[in-house]
């Protein structure tokens, strides 16, 4: 199994809220459905313009979407 | 599947129909003529024109088969592709080195041009494993 990031994050948890597919959260960000499903199980951290985009995208702002945990 | 991953799938499946073509046809006038056959355009012409249509019709079928075929990768997916080039060229090195190694050893300059071109072909052929490999282990 591929190691995990250290940037946690619930991508997951607001999408399944917002009634929303990965291909199309993926669609409103810019990147494919597989990068959506990378970032939620943590095997890969967005650029900081996706996670922006991703925390617009639910309202929010970047720390509550995003974690940092070394 | 994502459409990045596909094509690299439908490159890496026409460079190496397209390479066992040419291997053959290497093979095939070489023991014609009892040695290595220099290597001549008449063959290259034809690999390339293999490649070139080949990749075609493979990149219209994908087009035909998937919605968003033509669309550019995205950040990920750049990544993957950086660090095929990066591997390709590691290898493209190693080729090129190993055949001008033999070349100061042998002196055959035919085997020089074929050891140039293979390695030009596995470095190609690499990038799209490393591409395949990173989609593949998410």
């Amino acid at each position: 199994m591929a190691k995990l990031l250290p940037i946690t994050n619930c991508v997951k948890e607001l999408r399944e809220a917002a009634g929303m597919t990965q291909a199309e959260l993926g669609e409103h960000v810019g990147v494919t459905r597989q990068t959506i499903a990378a970032i939620e199980q943590r095997r890969y951290s967005p650029s900081l313009e996706t996670a922006f985009r991703i925390a617009v995208t639910f309202n929010t702002n970047l720390e509550a979407v995003f974690e940092y945990q070394p | 599947m994502a459409n990045h991953e596909k094509t690299a799938w439908v490159m890496l499946v026409v460079l190496l129909i397209a390479s066992g073509q040419l291997l053959k046809n290497i093979i095939h006038h070489s023991q014609a003529l009892g040695v290595l056959v220099p290597p001549n355009s008449g063959i290259l012409i034809q690999y390339v024109i293999a490649i070139v249509v080949l990749s075609i019709i493979g990149h219209i079928a994908l087009a035909a088969t998937s919605k968003r075929a033509s669309t550019a990768p995205d950040e990920r997916e750049r990544q993957f592709d950086v660090y095929g080039g990066h591997v390709s060229g590691v290898v493209l090195v190693l080729g090129c080195v190993a055949a001008l190694g033999h070349y100061l050893a042998h002196f055959d300059g035919h085997l020089l041009f074929y050891s140039v071109f293979a390695a030009l072909i596995a470095s190609q052929v690499a990038e799209y494993l490393v591409v395949i490999w990173r989609h593949r282990r998410g």
